[in-house]
Formats: C-alpha cells, structure tokens, sequence
C-alpha cells in the first residue's frame, strides 16, 4: 500500500515538473521571442507534410473532380479561344527565338554570364496557412533539397506573393508581402514612362490594403497605374529583377525631412493562394 | 487500477483533442482565407472548445494543468508558429474551469455559452499582444466586425457537433 501511494506520489511529481517546465519553455520564448527550434520546425514540417498527404490532398482532389466536371460545360467556348491563340503562338515563338539568340550574342560581346532578368521557376502549391491570421504565412512542400534558399522570391500568376524566410529538409516557410511587419525590405523598381525609380517595399498598410513604398531616387512625377517591379539589387539568391509587384495608386512626396513615399495596389489576391512558384536566380546556382 | 482507468482517459483526451486540431487545420485549409483583412476571416476552434469540455472531467488537478500545457504548446509549434501565448490561455481555461465555472455536467445551452466565451477570450486576448507588440494595426471595430463575430458565430454552430462528441467521451467527475 504504500510502495503503491509512493509511486503514486512519484508519477505526480513527475508530471508537475513536466508541467512547469513547459509553461516556462512558453513563457520565455513570449518573453525573449525567440525563434522556432529545428527540432520544432522539423515537428512542426512533419505534421504539415502528413496532413496535406493523407487528408488536405484527397479531399482536394475530390472536389477539384466537381469543379472538373463544372467546367467541363464552357470547354468548347474556352477551345475556341485557345484556337485562335496558338495562330498567334507560331509567330511569338519565332520571335522569342530571335529576341533570345540576340541577348546571347550581345552577353558574349559584353562578357556577360547572366543577366539579373535570367531564372527558373519551380511549381509547388500551399500545404498549410497559419491558424491564426495574423502572422501571413503559408508552408509550401518544397525545401532544401529541391535547392530552395532563404531570401527567394516566390510567384504566383498574378505577381510577387513573398520570400522564403525558413527552410527545412522537405519545406518551407514563405513570409507574404501582405504582412504588416516585413521582416526585411524588398528592392523594388517603378516603371513610369520611360523613367525607373527605386524603392524599398517597407510593409503592407491594413487600413489603406496597399504596399508603402519608400522611395530611394528623386522624383519629379508618377503616373498613376505604374507598374511597379523588383529591382533584382537585392543580391545573388535574392529575388530576381522584373517580377510584377503591383502598381502605383498614389505618391508622396517629401522634403528634406521626410522621405517621399509611394502607395502601390498588390497586383496578387492573396485570397486565393494554392498553386505557387518559387523563383531561383540562374547565377545563384 | 484506478490509476491505470485514469491514465487512459487522460490518453483518449489527448487523442480527441488532436483529432480536433487536425479538423481545424483541414477547415482552415478550406475555408476562404483573407490575408489582407478586406473580408470575413473565420478560423475554425474545434480543438480549443473540446479542450474546454473535457479539461474539468480530468479528476486530478496536476494532471489538468499537464493537458493544458501539452495540448497548448502542440498547439503553438504546429499551428500557431510558436506563438507561445496559447499555454497561458490553456492553463487560464483550465483554472476557470477547476475553480470558477466548475459545473460537472452541462447542458447544450451552457456549453455552447462556455464555447463561445472561450473562443472570445482567446481572440481578444491574441488581439491585444499583436496590438501592444505592433505586430498589427488593424481596427478594433474591423476586428470586431469582420473577424471575431464571424468567428463566435461559425464555432457557436460547431460546439454543437463538439458537445455531442464530448458527452460520447466524458465520464463523470466523482
């Protein structure tokens, strides 16, 4: 009876201390606000992995099976389409080819190796999202052994979306451009005329939903719906020159005092975020 | 061997709780996402409310903290990039529920209550340390609006699925 209350008594203990070690772990990492561990990210990588595979994928391939069959009804006007654009194609293509065997003549001549406008893309798609959404980030399932680094730019049809800020084996975390606080500033480029700007993309304001952009050149004048770009300064590895950000809704200018600023619509609806690219400098490989 | 009855129930508390978060997870992934704050945000706290029922049927006090503790920060690293707050939420649950809202039984009216201002307690207090860590500048009255009553709303509908699993689960504080 009591070897019995003492071990009892012992498995008790036991479990207090585990217990208060774990709300001091908590209260420390609130506290210092430390970063994740590659123990916890490597947890944290493994149940994102096998709930995307077992469950998140399967039930998306089941309802992309209706929406399949949906859009089964417009195929014939949307073949229609299709039709009169690779007319078209033929002519772009040759084009493409002569444009292409130009640069390549004219990198020789200049003793060029690549050009900051020069990369690859490669396709993943989002396997989680932040459960609370105020950190605006997405997983997505590629790492370092598909090459991804931290830094990359990442893409989606519509434009510039984030950069890769964690990287594990297998995946990967991407801090989007719509967060209030960026963790570093994205160079960018504004493309006015034929006059280019430089900035630095700073943040995301929440109550105007546009980018701020701090300006580095001296400007007289924007057009309104500028585009705006990345520049490709930020460094080998970074995000390269010429991926669509968004364009100008409206500018600032300042005095000796202040800096002048731009405000910039995204040109991506981050609402809609499943199917990604993450882009890869050729002359960071 | 009461004991060894004890240690199982805790075991099929753990497991349900995480059957939960992995159905918010799947939710969330389904749910449309704003991360711009032009819309209706809702986030799905299956995991959250079952913890909130099932905390008061654990008898030993230890043994309810343990439960916070563990669930919160599985919790914090797989989903809530290591926002460690969660453990404080868990453990402040846990506390109502040992000492304060410490009914054995509930009806479906008094759970979904307790649901619900669970979930409002949590999000206001995450609100509040983004707001005082600028993490955000985002309205309180747009909070309000646009995310947490939406968000009381969908759960409020949820904890009903949540209470019948729960009285499946549960056995009965003595």
């Amino acid at each position: 009876m009591y070897r019995k209350g003492n071990k009892w008594t012992k498995q008790k203990r036991r479990i207090v201390v585990v217990t208060v070690v774990l709300v001091l772990f908590s209260v420390v990492t609130l506290v210092t606000s430390r970063s994740a561990s590659r123990i916890e990210i490597i947890f944290k990588d493994t149940i994102a992995n096998l709930e995307y595979y077992m469950i998140k994928a399967p039930a998306q391939y089941v309802t992309g099976l209706f929406e399949e069959y949906n859009d089964l009804k417009d195929v014939y006007e949307e073949n229609a389409k299709l039709k009169e654009q690779l007319d078209n194609l033929a002519r772009e293509s040759a084009m493409n080819e002569v444009l292409t065997n130009e640069l390549n003549d004219l990198k020789e001549m200049m003793e060029i190796d690549y050009l900051p406008t020069e990369y690859q893309v490669k396709y993943t798609n989002v396997i989680a999202r932040d459960a609370q959404s105020w950190n605006n980030q997405v997983t997505i399932n590629l790492g370092k052994s598909s090459g991804v680094q931290e830094g990359m730019a990442v893409v989606n049809a519509q434009g510039m979306i984030g950069t890769i800020t964690n990287v594990s084996e297998i995946s990967a975390t991407v801090s989007l451009l719509s967060s209030e606080t960026a963790k570093s500033q994205l160079p960018v480029m504004i493309l006015s005329g034929e006059d280019e700007y430089y900035g630095l993309l700073n943040r995301y304001d929440i109550n105007t939903h546009k980018y701020s952009i701090t300006l580095l050149s001296d400007v007289e004048k924007i057009e309104k719906n500028a585009k705006v770009v990345t520049s490709g300064l930020g460094g080998a590895g970074k995000s390269p020159k010429g991926i669509l950000v968004g364009t100008v809704e409206n500018y600032t200018s300042g005095d000796d005092a202040t800096e002048s600023v731009c405000d910039v619509t995204p040109s991506v609806d981050f609402d809609s975020l499943n199917d990604v690219a993450v882009v890869q400098r050729v002359n960071s490989q | 061997m009461r004991k060894r009855v004890q240690d199982s129930y805790l075991m099929k508390c753990f497991f349900i709780v995480f059957l939960c978060f992995v159905a918010d997870s799947t939710i969330h992934y389904f749910l449309p996402y704003n991360f711009t704050k032009t819309s209706i945000t809702i986030t799905s706290c299956l995991g959250l409310m079952m913890f909130a029922l099932l905390v008061r049927t654990i008898v030993e006090g230890a043994e309810r903290y343990f439960f916070a503790a563990v669930c919160s920060v599985y919790y914090s690293i797989v989903y809530a990039n290591s926002l460690a707050i969660y453990i404080l939420i868990y453990c402040l649950i846990a506390f109502v529920r040992s000492y304060l809202f410490k009914l054995d039984t509930l009806n479906i009216f008094e759970s979904m209550i307790f649901c619900v201002l669970t979930i409002f307690a949590q999000e206001c207090i995450v609100y509040w340390l983004m707001w005082i860590t600028n993490m955000t500048r985002y309205p309180m009255v747009s909070f309000v609006v646009m995310q947490l009553i939406p968000t009381l709303l969908f759960n409020g509908i949820l904890s009903i699925g949540i209470y019948w699993i729960y009285n499946k689960v549960k056995i009965e504080v003595e």
